[in-house]
């Protein structure tokens, strides 16, 4: 079975893999398969999104626990 | 910070714009009252599941009798579980000071949104490893309301300090309580398996959250339609 390369699947993604850090580079290789494909689908939604949206840092806010 | 807490942040540095996004858009559409009214009930139906959540993992923690990973886990839940005892009448508090009566809307069924992003952590739990509750707890406090996100929402909407009791809290509360994860991530021995376990529950919380924003802006828009019967 061929060996999955994260990064390269991240990149070709198109996510900024090359503006990490060594360290978070590492990080990223030891990624699943499954969060590869999450993080994919996160990434195809963001590049999806309006993008009209000022980004007002004090608009920030998630949910809370 | 080293080790899985640290290589979860890194995870999570890509994928929360999503969540920023979703919040930017939701707080900058119009109607923001009633995309506020309709958040805190939301977020009720989040908040109240936290301490049972904790507690299903505590009772699966017992379970894993061989298991290293079920005595540090099961302390910091039952800890962490004393620490959020009683926040979801906050929330309910503050929608009764946005209108009163407006708590009632609580009682109607939990959006799908929130049922498919707390349910995952049940299933998980149940199922596979109590573990993952920590990839949901890093999501939600580790990237808590923006300090000035309260004063925002009041400018836009008028609505009383009163009903930012929870948000103000939180803004401070879950920077201490996600920095708290983070530190047991990095101190429990994961194996590589069980950070990407973490790291899925993680990266699927970021998702759902970024739904059940988007759907509470989608819901706000509708503002004048009949009920739609959740909340």
């Amino acid at each position: 079975m061929a060996t999955v390369d994260p990064i390269a699947e991240l990149r070709t993604a198109g996510i900024p893999v090359d503006d990490l850090t060594e360290a978070q580079r590492d990080a990223l290789r030891e990624l699943s398969p499954a969060e590869v494909a999450v993080l994919i689908d996160i990434s195809r939604r963001l590049a999806d999104a309006e993008p009209d949206v000022v980004a007002h840092t004090e608009a920030v806010g998630g949910l809370f626990f | 910070m080293t080790g899985a807490g640290a290589a979860l942040r890194t995870k999570l540095e890509l994928a929360i714009p999503l969540v920023h996004g979703a919040a930017a858009r939701l707080w900058q559409a119009p109607h923001p009252h009633e995309s506020f009214r309709r958040y805190l009930a939301a977020m009720h139906t989040v908040v109240r599941a936290s301490v049972p959540l904790m507690e299903t993992a505590v009772q699966r923690c017992a379970t894993l009798s061989s298991d290293p990973l079920g005595p540090p886990l099961r302390d910091y839940l039952r800890r962490h579980i004393r620490e959020e005892r009683g926040h979801d009448a906050w929330v309910r508090a503050d929608l009764e000071a946005l209108a009163a009566g407006a708590s009632a809307v609580v009682d109607g069924i939990p959006p799908p949104s929130v049922a498919a992003m707390v349910g995952a952590q049940y299933y998980w739990i149940l199922h596979h490893h109590p573990v993952c509750v920590l990839g949901y707890i890093a999501v939600l406090e580790g990237y808590p309301p923006a300090p000035s996100l309260a004063g925002y929402i009041a400018e836009r909407t008028g609505c009383p300090d009163t009903a930012l009791r929870t948000l103000r809290a939180h803004a401070t509360l879950d920077v201490q309580h996600g920095a708290a994860v983070y530190r047991l991530l990095d101190t429990l021995e994961l194996s590589p398996a069980r950070q990407a376990e973490v790291g899925l529950s993680a990266l699927h919380t970021v998702r759902s959250a970024a739904r059940v924003l988007t759907e509470i802006r989608g819901l706000s828009s509708r503002k004048g339609r009949p009920a739609d019967g959740h909340c």
